[in-house]
């Protein structure tokens, strides 16, 4: 239905999303989240008090301003790190590392599931196979697998993690396609002799657009939280970088010793960032399309 | 006679966006042992809701007030675990659409078995010969491979010989039918309403048949009661209905019906809307669409009128 | 078409996705950029040590035959040796397969046996303050880190309030003899109540945490699935027949609402098994989690590719049981 309605008045449907988005008070308060959270990875440089990497034993495992510490308001680590400058560093990498994740899925996604929806037949049959023998593995599994394959460093973990949503991502473009080749109009419109690639750019394209944008959203979340697994895990992520899970990675040992703050920042940050690109995802898929379910 | 159903001053109303809707304003209906009545009425006029006040479902928001009437006791007053005893028991009802009234998930059989377990109780055995007895009562070929099926298998006209199934397995003192043959084709439409009309001949039961089609009413129907806006316009017997409709309205809906056996121009319509219900009303709620409007309809309230056999709510007959 | 049919065919689906899942898996040891087993040997293999983990791993023959070895092997679920303590893989990996399913099925359970009721009330109850303690839960749970969670649970629980332990499956002094590897249940076999105890203490935490995820997105569904159903027909008709209001609930509305339940916990079970492999961490629970994280530590590759198939295979198993289980709650599927 919606995608009809989407097709046939593209501005209104926007303009009637944005009010639908605009009157969901959750989505609203989970964009600012969103705009804040960028912003603190943006001007990292500028807001940041000490440099994020560079150790100063001398300044262990600080406490905070609760402490009427106010040169390092979060608190030190073991290595006497700012957390806050660490967690405001970490903001840049967790973002980057979120949206260069769903930069590859959606490129990759959108151009298998077009390819196997649109050709159909044996292609469309191999590929739907391999989807399903990717998504057979646990994701995590399969993120590891994959560092353990190629090696630690950021770029490999993005990879990694892309690869657990490629296959899904082709999955929801297909079915997408699926349904809007049927619709009547694209049937004319191939009827009169457009071309494969008119179609598609002109049809199908602006019609999965909606599904892919949410899918795409609440993806971010989940991105961002299989990196900071993986930093937690020390495994793809170098424990120097300022990740947030890579933060967290030594924080047993010092929580038993009521050194908390090492581990209960960066945590803070990981849960809300997640939270607020959730919200945002179930904002969109109520805005774009309320029949849109799970 | 003994009425089994007694309906006085019924009002029902809802608080919605539009403000509050008063489905159903004043009604008053009675229903007599072993007899039919129709109600008759566009969608939106309050047949529904008069059915499912009856049954006491309406959502717990719902205003009512009056007085419901069956077998001498006011079943507005009854709480729930009393209603729960009585429906499906002594007042059972037949809905629209018997594609989505059955559970998906539960087989046939166990769903007529239910209603007898919970009221009538007896053993597995008992429980089963009566369930497949019923089955043969509504004419559902095959029953003893049928009880063991889904909904999902089974065609709209044999799902809704279900529906009556379990709606008489208690042998009830009232049957609701809510439009029973709308959903249906029109073969199986006859079918069903003969076996509705031979069931309740049978067990002689008390049957509120609400249809928007007047065709429908005329086949089962003793008495039929017109509703326009929340209120009954016209009340009287079927038959003097069809001979000598008295209210504007109901005169309207009759030349709606279209006809086989005698030259009809272009098929008429009722020109106008039904009103909103959300508006405060005064005078004749049927005022905009009537032909024979007077400028008196709109000044007070209308009461109905007795006019030979029939009750009127209308002034052509106030004097 | 009947029962037997439908899940013969989801099991004969299932057995090209796992052939090339063994393709994967086996390719995992020659996807990695320079010779594997120099890596594995890194840093102090010498070349003979070098030649001679060729030959045992097989990485001299044709790569077809190396695949069809290595497929014949991994039915019978061997997988080889660990390169790094020398003991066949699948010795390691059954010695900590226990721990891991003891674990997964606790959280699993408390997702099951709390989220369901939770989502039931919560969608008869809409609007209510228990329904916004819901939703509020069901979108918070599913955005914390498992593992963080699990340090919280610590910080609070062992480390300030001292009232479960830190980490581990059992106490040394706690008398346990291991029969099955669960340990609940071994405690019970050899009629040890403190053992039992003390074993549920440690799995308190760590099973909570797990949970968490899954609890939130069964809460969710179950809540969603349940207002859907109670607006249907159909529970309008369980009314009219008289049906008490428990039954009508429990009976009519909740096998309905079930149906998504189902599938959305199958499709958890990848990702709990992801949650289990940082709970495992956070908690120095012994099982396969850990075991993994140690092989890829160590390069140990034959220990990482039989617990990534077994795993896989894992999952396809447990994702052709909600197969059934869809089929048995949803007869519009079985026939």
């Amino acid at each position: 239905m919606s995608i009809n309605k989407t097709a046939q008045a593209p501005r209104s449907f926007i303009g009637e999303a944005f009010k639908q988005f605009r009157k969901n008070r959750l989505a609203v308060t989970s964009f600012i989240l969103v705009i804040v959270i960028m912003l603190l990875g943006v001007l990292a440089p500028l807001i940041a008090l000490e440099d994020p990497v560079n150790p100063s034993p001398e300044n262990r495992l600080q406490p905070g301003f609760w402490a009427g510490n106010f040169d390092h308001p979060l608190g030190t680590d073991e290595l006497g790190r700012d957390i806050y400058s660490r967690i405001v560093y970490g903001a840049q990498i967790s973002l980057k590392v979120g949206y260069t994740v769903i930069l590859i899925t959606a490129i990759f996604g959108t151009l298998f599931g077009l390819i196997s929806a649109y050709y159909g037949g044996m292609i469309d049959l191999i590929l739907m196979r391999i989807t399903d023998i990717f998504l057979s593995f646990p994701p995590l599994l399969l993120a590891l697998s994959v560092i353990a394959i190629l090696g630690t460093g950021l770029e490999n973990a993005m990879l990694a993690i892309a690869l657990i949503y490629i296959p899904q991502m082709a999955r929801i473009v297909r079915s997408s396609v699926l349904t809007v080749k049927e619709l009547p109009y694209v049937e004319a419109s191939k009827s009169l002799g457009a071309k494969n690639s008119f179609i598609i750019i002109g049809h199908i394209l602006p019609n999965i657009l909606a599904p892919s944008v949410v899918y795409l959203t609440l993806l971010l979340a989940d991105a961002i939280l299989y990196t900071s697994a993986l930093g937690f895990l020390g495994i793809g992520i170098d424990p120097s970088t300022p990740e947030w899970g890579a933060m967290l990675s030594k924080g047993r040992d010092y929580i038993i010793l009521g050194q908390w703050w090492v581990t209960v920042f960066p945590g803070i940050m990981i849960a809300l960032t997640v939270f607020a690109f959730n919200l945002l995802g179930d904002g969109l898929r109520e805005a774009l399309d309320p029949k849109m379910d799970v | 006679m003994k009425s089994v159903l007694d309906i006085k001053n019924l009002k029902v109303g809802f608080h919605s966006d539009e403000g509050f809707v008063q489905a159903v304003d004043g009604l008053d209906l009675q229903i007599g042992e072993g007899k039919t009545l129709g109600l008759v009425g566009e969608s939106g006029c309050g047949k529904s809701v008069t059915s499912l006040s009856v049954m006491r479902l309406l959502p717990e928001k719902a205003r009512i007030s009056g007085e419901i009437g069956f077998l001498g006791e006011d079943l507005l007053q009854k709480d729930q675990k009393e209603l729960e005893r009585i429906r499906g028991d002594k007042i059972s009802m037949i809905f629209q659409d018997p594609m989505t009234s059955l559970n998906p998930v539960l087989t046939i059989g166990e769903q007529i078995e239910e209603v007898i377990r919970y009221h009538q109780g007896g053993t597995k055995q008992e429980i089963r010969d009566r369930t497949l007895e019923l089955m043969d009562l509504v004419k559902i070929p095959d029953s003893e491979r049928r009880i063991r099926e889904y909904p999902h298998q089974m065609s709209g006209g044999i799902r809704q010989r279900i529906m009556i199934a379990m709606a008489i397995a208690c042998d009830p003192e009232l049957l609701i039918a809510d439009e029973p043959t709308t959903a249906l084709d029109v073969t199986v439409q006859a079918q069903i309403l003969a076996l509705i009309r031979e069931l309740q001949e049978k067990l002689n039961t008390a049957v509120l048949m609400i249809s928007h089609d007047l065709g429908v009413i005329s086949q089962v129907a003793d008495d039929v009661a017109v509703m326009y806006a929340g209120q009954v316009v016209e009340w009287t017997t079927t038959e003097e209905l069809f001979e000598s409709p008295k209210h504007p309205y109901t005169q309207g809906l009759i030349r709606t019906i279209p006809r086989m056996d005698e030259q009809q121009g272009e098929l008429e319509e009722i020109p106008g809307m039904v009103p909103e219900l959300s508006q405060e009303f005064k005078g004749c709620r049927f005022y905009d669409r009537c032909p024979k409007a007077m400028k008196a309809c709109k000044k007070a309230d209308i009461n109905l009128l007795d006019v030979e056999q029939s009750k009127v709510r209308c002034l052509l007959y106030s004097e | 078409m009947n029962i037997l049919n439908y899940i013969l065919i989801r099991f004969l689906w299932a057995i090209p996705t796992l052939l090339g899942v063994s393709i994967l898996v086996f390719l995992m040891i020659h996807l990695i950029p320079g010779d594997p087993a120099q890596l594995m040997l890194y840093p102090r293999g010498t070349p003979e040590q070098v030649e001679a983990l060729r030959e045992q791993l097989g990485l001299n023959d044709p790569m077809a035959v190396q695949y069809f070895n290595w497929l014949k092997d991994a039915l019978f679920f061997d997988f080889g040796k660990s390169v790094s303590t020398g003991s066949s893989v699948i010795s390691e990996i059954s010695s900590r397969f226990a721990a891991t399913v003891e674990l997964a099925l606790s959280a699993l359970s408390i997702a099951v046996v709390v989220g369901i009721p939770l989502g039931v009330i919560a969608a008869r109850k809409k609007n209510s303050l228990i329904d916004y303690l819901c939703i509020t839960f069901s979108l918070g749970g599913v955005s914390i880190p498992v593992f963080w969670l699990g340090l919280m649970l610590i910080f609070v629980f062992a480390a300030t309030l001292g009232w479960l332990p830190v980490s581990g499956r059992i106490s040394m002094d706690s008398g346990m003899q291991i029969v099955t590897g669960f340990y609940l249940l071994d405690a019970l076999l050899i009629g040890n109540l403190y053992a039992f105890g003390d074993a549920v203490k440690h799995l308190i935490l760590p099973a909570v945490a797990l949970s968490t995820i899954p609890l939130a997105m069964v809460v969710r569904i179950t809540r969603s699935s349940m207002l859907e159903v109670l607006s249907q027909d159909y529970m309008k008709t369980a009314r009219a027949k008289g049906i008490p209001g428990r039954l009508i609930i429990y009976k009519h509305a909740l096998r309905n609402a079930l149906i998504p339940v189902v599938t959305v916990l199958g499709i958890q079970i990848g990702s709990l098994m992801g949650g289990s492999i940082l709970t495992e961490t956070v908690f120095s629970w012994p099982g396969l989690g850990s075991l993994i994280i140690d092989s890829i530590n160590d390069r140990d590759y034959p220990v990482i590719q039989g617990v990534v198939f077994l795993a896989t295979l894992i999952m396809i198993v447990v994702n052709l049981i909600v197969d059934v289980l869809y089929a048995y709650l949803d007869p519009r599927i079985r026939y």
